[in-house]
Formats: structure tokens, C-alpha cells, sequence
């Protein structure tokens, strides 16, 4: 894991090198950034836009997809797909913004694209339902079953509660982890954004359930840190998440968070939603284990509004 | 001499019936569209029968058809549309089997009282509410159940262990598919069913048709009036007895030249086996004109409409007792599927054929053991330890060949309360933990089942009954072990739930800044 880190840091700094003279222009010409650009942003939060497009700036803040995805790498992206309900509900991932971030991929030089989640309702129905296995497949991906016990590995967690997990085995095969999450309310939770979109790459979950849920997410959100979170907050669940009844509980913010902090990220999105994220159980703990940063006044966040 | 074509038709007609149903219940994958499954089934006679006794339509007159048919040709149905029927003769036919049968086929006892007290047993079942007898005497629902019970899981284990293997080399082209909603009761049964008809078929051929299944009786009773019959021409008959030896059924009697017609299959293997040309399948108003008295077909008409009027009103008796909505509840019912309107209804009419069991996309329907009493062996239920009923799905009462699960609109569907949740608090995550949980509320489709404050920072799952439609979402999800905090308490006879809260439309509200 430092080694991965300790590269990821070098590819940075060069890259950062390299762009921060182009980027400024490209963007001066379509978009309003109410912040100077910095080029080495922690976080970019982004709104006004379609999902694919608020994607391709925030990313390009963050000095392009090929700091993340190098040639001929293997990419999970794992979006959340957990319900039988159509893309409107706001209770799966944009499915757009799914394809779209596939099709990125490869243009970046990805080998393959897997995409996945261990869904609640039945998984072909919410696959189907949420219009991201056609968007995956159309975006040259692959979609993979993640229903069945045997894809799933033993792994040991070192967390305060959480000893130990299965985890889905191309979480542990790939190079690079993408995590997709909408942004929702969550009857167990509070919210539902990255930290708690990793339950869909485990298995036992009922587990977490009765072993004081907020400590069992905090806790595994050390395990595997996505390379990059991309908060999908373009339609917002703010009422009777996670599964939602009817499309009065979402609200259009046509926003997203973009971070390789999984900590930030969720506390970006939780103001987002008028909530503190110190208020929120795993994010506070996810914080107090130094999994990542909360307190999003010591960062440096690049605001982009389209 | 020319072949008769008759028994080689026959063989294509069984093959596609078989086949037809083969496929519907052994489609684990959920993709055989609902249509192609009931067009399948359209001309078994007892789910059509039934179908069109508790749910008249056009959609349900297979069996008039298939009556039809007998009227014209005899027994027909048990060669080419019975998949029962079809499948001893595939048994029959494998070379393997074939080696152990140590004589030909010949006249068999007529069985008659036999075959007469089962179909009296069935009948009278039916018209007084039990359905025990029917279960287990139809070829269409045995027939079913040993699909859903060998060759589904089959299918099903092949399937996922490929998926499996290939999933290991990161090819992940055959999904993998749950393995619930077996019942070993039900499994031991059919296997038991399936090595005596595999016994029988090889050793004496059709007699499970011609001494024990009462479609098969009650068929051959209308068969004794058909038109064309299986007549041995005394003239070119040298009593060979070949015809016998080639008769499945065992009803050719060589030595005095005549056919037990009533018991007759319809396979037409007789036709070719004779080397004189001296057995037919021939209009017998012509040749045997005496036989028919247009007095006796009026008094025929007359029984045939008066024994429907008798099997019509069980139904309407039931309808009155359902207006009167007593829910005698004593003891805890199982959860009966959504469109079988009430317990006792379902009991009626259900012949346990496992079709539903088989289209069910998220396998909650499994067989149940003593759950209804034995009366409802193997009858379906909604088993929610295993998995819950998926919001948008009607599958099963689009299935159902019997309209023991009505089909219903998704609309109706949503608003059928089965039951409804009930909340153990002494169980709850919350109360005995307190640490968050929610997981009941999370996969509530109506949020029926919300979360309302508890203790500091703490929310409890709270039941709103009326908007519950007791899909088992919650039960399923729930973690507690042993038993569960949350349970679906099931309605005996089906309510119908108010609408959540729902409206259409989305607010749009872009943020001005971010709020950070």
C-alpha cells in the first residue's frame, strides 16, 4: 500500500508539473471557477453540469484520469446499484456517469473495466432497472455479478470492531478502485456516500449490522481506499433513503464530489445535503482513525461551478 | 403396405408439449417470458379445469378443447400434449431401461374399480374443498414438481459451478444464480414418484395412465363415445397378437379381436404393427351406426352440464364466505403469494405443480412442508428467511395455470397487503445493542417500516401498517440472530394496503455556493 502511494505521489507531482501551465487556459474558456486554480486540490467539488461533463472537469482539476489509470491496468468501478428502481429515483448511481467513467477509463490505456455491487434487491433486476448494465456494456466495460458468496474473498480487517471481511475478489485483484456512490439519505446510516458504498464490495453485511454499524463502516473504509471517489450528486435522495418510495424525495442539486480522500469526500457531500459530518457516526470515526480528513477547512478544495 | 403417420405425428406433438414444459420449469434464469410459460400450459386439462372453474376466461378453455378432441379421437391428450405421459414414454424408449424389460408389452387388467374410486376420490375432493387427492394424482403437477425438484437444481448447480469456474479466470459471461427454495420433503417425493414411474413404464408401460390417473379415467370415459376408435377387423385378423405386444397401454385383447378403447393412449404403435393390415383407427358412427342413440347423447349433455354446475359451486360458496371476511387465525399462517387473495382460497385451488416456484426471479416461493397442514403439502409460500417479494414482480400469478395466484396488475400488486410487518422490539439491534441499525427500514419499498427517534442520536424502526404490503423486504434484511425483530404476519385472506405518499416530481435545486 505505500509503495502504491509513494508511486501515486510521484506520478502526481510530475503530472502536476507538467499540467499546471495548460490547464488554467483550457478552462478560463467554458468554465467560472470562483476559485483561483491551485492544480493540487484535495477535493473538487463541481455543480451546474450534466454528470459526464461535471466528471471530465473535476477530473481534469485533479490533473486528468491518467494520474489514476495508467496503461494496460485493471479498473474496478463500483457504483451503487443496490435497488430495483429506475435511474429517477436517485437510488443507483447516474448510470451516464457510470458509462461515461468506463469509457474514460479506457481511454486512458485501462485494460479492463469491471463494474459491480452487491446489490439488496435482486441483482439482475437492479442491474437492469438502474440502466447501468446497458450503459457499462455500451462503454466497452464489463458488468460482473457480485450475488454469489464464492466471488467473494476472507480478508482481515484492523479495525476496532471489524476483524475481519470478505471482500469481492477484483477489489483485491485490481490496480485501480474507483468508487462511484450517490449521494443519499439512509435510514441505518444517516447518509449513504463512499465510506458506506463499500458495503456493496463485502459480503456479510448483517454482520455490520449488529455489530454497531457507523464503527464496522469506519472501520473497513481503511481497509482498500479507493484511488478516486466520485460523488454522484446530481439527483440527491434527501428523504426515506436508501431505497426512497417516490420521486418527491429527490432533489436535482446537479452537483458532484471528486476525491481521493474517501473522509472528505463524505463530509463535502454531507454539508452538501445540510447535514454536519460530525454528526454522522462513521464519518466522525473514520476521522478520529485518521482514515481521512473531515474537517474540510484545512484542505485545499477547488469549487468549479459550469 | 402404407405406414400409418399417426404414431411418428404423435411423437412430434409429445416432444414439443414435453419440451414446452420442460423449459418452463426448468428455467432457472427467469428469462422465458410469463406469455410463453401460460401458452405452454394452455392445454394441460386439470390447471386449465380449474383455471377456468376460479377464473373463467377465454384464457382458461384448453380443457374444453382437449374434450373436444377426446369426443373426436379417444384418449389422445395422453400420448401427445401429457407431459407425464410423454416422459414414460421417453423412459420406455431409453435403450438402457429397454434391456431390463423382459417381455413385450400385453393385455393388462382392466383396473376398472381401481380407476373409478380414484377419480370418485378426485372429484369428490374438489367439489368439497380438498385438494389432497388432485395433488397427487395429476400427471401435469407431478410432472411439474419432478422438473422443479431434479432437473431446475441441475440446470442451476451446472450453471453456477461453470459460472464459477469460468469467474475464476475473470470470465464472467454465465451468471450465477441463488440456490434456495428447495424443499427435501418435496425432492423425496418426486424422486420416489419418478423411480416407481420409471419402474412401471419399463415393465408394464402406461399403466400409471390406465390404472391410477384420473385425467386419464376421466378422458377414457369420454373416450367410450368418441368417434374414431381402434377397431380390430375380424375378417384380416389372424391373432398374431403383435398389436398387443406393441400396445403400451395393455388394452388389445388379440383373442377375441377387441380393443379397450377407454384405455387406449393414443399412441397408435398398434396401427403399424399389424403385418395383415387388420387393426384401424376408423369413424365407428358408420360402421357401428347401431351404437349411437341420440336419446343417450341428450341424457349425456344433460350430466356433463349438470356435473359442471356441480364443480361451479364451490366457487360460489367461497365468494360468499370471502365477503364475509371472518380471519380465523388460531395459529400462525404462512405468507401465501400475492394474487391467491386468501389462505383458503389458495388451499382450493393450488395443485402444487412448483411452476411458480420455478418463475419466482427471487426464490422467496418455496414448497412449504406442515406450514398450511398437511393439506397444503408442498403447496408454495413466501419463505422470508430466504429472500422477499420484489416490489415490481408479478410473475407468479402470470404463471399460474391454475389461478390458485390470480395475475395481477402492478399497480394492484403494489397495493395487495399479504400481511404486515410486525416490530419485536426485544430483539432490535437498537434496544439491544444500541448502535444504529435500519436495515429493515432501508429495504422498505413504501416505508411502511421508518425510523423514528429512540435514544441520543439513536432512531427505531416504527411500523406503519396501513401502507405495508408485508413483501417481507424487512424480515429478510433484518440481522438479529436467532430470531428476527421484524416478521411478516400474514393475512389469511389478503387486504389491500393505502398508497405511500407518492408524488411524481423532483424539485430542482441547484446549490447557489457550496456550503462549504
Amino acid at each position: 500500500m505505500e509503495r502504491r502511494n509513494f508511486l501515486k505521489n510521484l506520478a502526481l507531482g510530475t503530472l502536476a508539473g507538467s499540467l499546471a501551465s495548460r490547464i488554467p487556459g483550457a478552462f478560463a474558456s467554458d468554465t467560472h471557477a470562483s476559485e483561483p486554480f491551485v492544480g493540487d486540490a484535495d477535493l473538487v467539488a463541481i455543480k451546474g453540469g450534466e454528470p459526464e461533463q461535471m466528471f471530465d472537469k473535476a477530473i481534469e482539476a485533479l490533473g486528468g484520469l491518467k494520474r489514476f489509470v495508467k496503461k494496460g491496468q485493471k479498473v474496478v468501478v463500483k457504483p451503487n446499484i443496490g435497488w430495483d428502481v429506475p435511474p429517477e429515483r436517485a437510488a443507483n448511481t447516474h448510470p451516464g456517469l457510470i458509462g461515461h467513467i468506463v469509457k474514460r477509463c479506457l481511454e486512458a490505456g485501462a485494460a479492463e473495466v469491471f463494474v459491480f455491487d452487491n446489490t439488496c434487491d435482486n441483482w439482475l433486476k437492479c442491474y437492469n432497472t438502474s440502466g447501468i448494465e446497458e450503459a457499462v456494456k455500451k462503454a466497452g466495460g464489463k458488468i460482473v455479478p457480485g450475488n454469489e458468496e464464492r466471488l467473494y474473498k476472507p480478508v482481515s480487517i484492523s479495525g476496532r470492531v471489524l476483524k475481519n471481511a470478505s471482500v469481492h475478489e477484483l477489489i483485491l485483484s485490481c490496480d485501480v478502485f474507483i468508487n462511484v456512490p450517490i449521494l443519499k439519505h439512509h435510514s441505518s446510516a444517516d447518509v449513504s456516500i463512499a465510506m458506506k458504498n463499500l458495503m456493496g464490495i463485502v459480503w456479510d453485511r448483517r454482520w455490520w449490522h449488529r455489530n454497531n454499524l457507523h464503527q464496522c463502516i469506519a472501520d473497513f473504509a481503511g481497509f482498500r481506499k479507493p484511488d478516486l471517489n466520485v460523488i454522484d450528486a446530481y439527483r440527491v435522495m434527501i428523504k426515506n433513503g436508501p431505497r426512497g418510495v417516490s420521486e418527491a424525495d429527490v432533489k436535482i442539486m446537479k452537483s458532484m464530489i471528486v476525491s481521493t480522500d474517501i473522509v472528505a469526500a463524505d463530509a463535502a457531500a454531507t454539508k452538501l445535503m445540510g447535514n454536519e459530518p460530525a454528526q454522522i457516526g462513521h464519518i466522525r470515526l473514520a476521522h478520529e482513525m485518521k482514515i481521512g480528513n473531515m474537517d474540510l477547512s484545512s484542505l485545499k478544495i477547488q469549487r468549479i461551478t459550469v | 403396405m402404407k405406414r400409418n403417420k399417426l404414431a411418428a405425428w404423435r411423437r412430434v406433438f409429445g416432444l414439443i408439449f414435453f419440451g414446452l414444459l420442460l423449459l418452463s420449469f426448468a428455467d432457472f434464469t427467469g428469462f422465458l417470458p410469463t406469455w410463453f410459460i401460460r401458452w405452454a400450459g394452455y392445454f394441460q386439462f386439470v390447471p386449465s379445469l380449474l383455471k377456468f372453474l376460479h377464473a373463467p376466461s377465454l384464457l382458461a378453455i384448453g380443457f374444453l378443447l382437449i374434450l373436444f378432441i377426446t369426443w373426436i379421437w379417444g384418449r389422445v391428450y395422453c400420448s401427445w400434449i401429457c407431459p407425464l405421459g410423454v416422459l414414460q414414454d421417453i423412459v420406455a424408449r431409453l435403450k438402457i431401461l429397454k434391456k431390463k424389460r423382459s417381455r413385450a408389452y400385453g393385455l393388462l387388467p382392466s383396473f376398472k374399480i381401481l380407476r373409478y374410486s380414484v377419480l370418485i376420490l378426485v372429484v369428490a375432493g374438489l367439489l368439497s374443498g380438498l385438494m389432497q387427492p388432485l395433488m397427487y394424482t395429476d400427471p401435469y403437477s407431478l410432472f411439474g414438481r419432478m422438473i422443479h425438484q431434479l432437473v431446475f437444481p441441475l440446470f442451476l448447480f451446472l450453471n453456477n459451478y461453470l459460472s464459477g469456474y469460468l469467474s475464476g479466470l475473470e470470465i464472467y459471461f454465465l451468471k450465477p444464480f441463488p440456490v434456495t427454495g428447495f424443499q427435501p420433503a418435496s425432492l423425496a417425493f418426486s424422486v420416489t414418484l419418478l423411480a416407481l414411474l420409471i419402474f412401471l413404464s419399463v415393465r408394464y408401460g402406461r399403466i400409471y395412465c390406465t390404472a391410477w390417473c384420473p385425467v386419464g379415467s376421466f378422458l377414457g370415459f369420454v373416450s367410450k363415445f368418441s368417434i374414431y376408435k381402434i377397431r380390430i377387423s375380424k375378417e384380416s385378423c389372424t391373432s398374431c397378437g403383435r398389436c398387443a405386444k406393441s400396445c403400451k397401454a395393455g388394452c388389445i385383447d388379440y383373442h377375441n379381436k377387441e380393443v379397450d378403447f377407454e384405455r387406449c393412449v393414443g399412441c397408435f404403435n398398434c396401427l403399424n404393427s399389424c403385418p395383415t393390415g387388420g387393426i384401424h383407427f376408423q369413424k365407428t358412427f358408420r360402421t357401428h351406426s347401431l351404437n349411437f342413440s341420440p336419446e343417450r347423447r341428450h341424457h349425456l349433455w344433460l350430466l356433463t352440464a349438470a356435473g359442471t354446475g356441480l364443480l361451479l359451486k364451490p366457487k360460489v360458496i367461497w365468494a360468499e364466505e370471502l365477503q364475509k371476511a371472518l380471519v380465523p387465525a388460531p395459529r400462525l399462517n404462512p405468507v401465501t403469494p400475492p394474487g391467491s387473495i386468501s389462505t383458503e382460497r389458495f388451499n382450493d385451488i393450488c395443485t402444487a405443480c412448483h411452476l411458480c416456484i420455478s418463475a419466482c426471479p427471487t426464490r422467496v416461493l418455496s414448497p412449504s412442508l406442515t406450514e398450511y397442514g398437511w393439506r397444503g403439502l408442498f403447496q408454495p409460500m413466501m419463505d422470508y428467511h430466504t429472500s422477499f417479494c420484489n416490489y415490481e414482480c408479478t410473475r407468479c400469478g402470470e404463471v399460474c395455470p391454475t389461478g390458485a395466484i390470480l395475475p395481477l396488475l402492478p399497480e394492484e400488486k403494489k397495493l395487495t397487503q399479504l400481511g404486515v410487518a410486525a416490530f419485536q422490539k426485544l430483539n432490535c439491534v437498537v434496544y439491544t445493542e444500541e448502535t444504529a441499525c435500519g436495515a429493515c427500514s432501508e429495504h422498505c419499498p413504501t416505508k411502511a417500516v421508518h425510523m423514528v427517534p429512540y435514544k441520543e442520536g439513536l432512531l427505531i424502526p416504527k411500523v406503519n401498517e396501513a401502507i405495508c404490503i408485508g413483501c417481507g423486504a424487512c424480515e429478510y434484511a433484518c440481522p438479529t440472530l436467532p430470531h428476527k425483530a421484524i416478521y411478516v404476519k400474514a393475512h389469511t385472506i389478503h387486504q389491500k394496503a393505502q398508497k405511500p405518499e407518492e408524488s411524481d416530481t423532483s424539485k430542482e435545486e441547484v446549490p447557489e455556493e457550496f456550503p462549504f
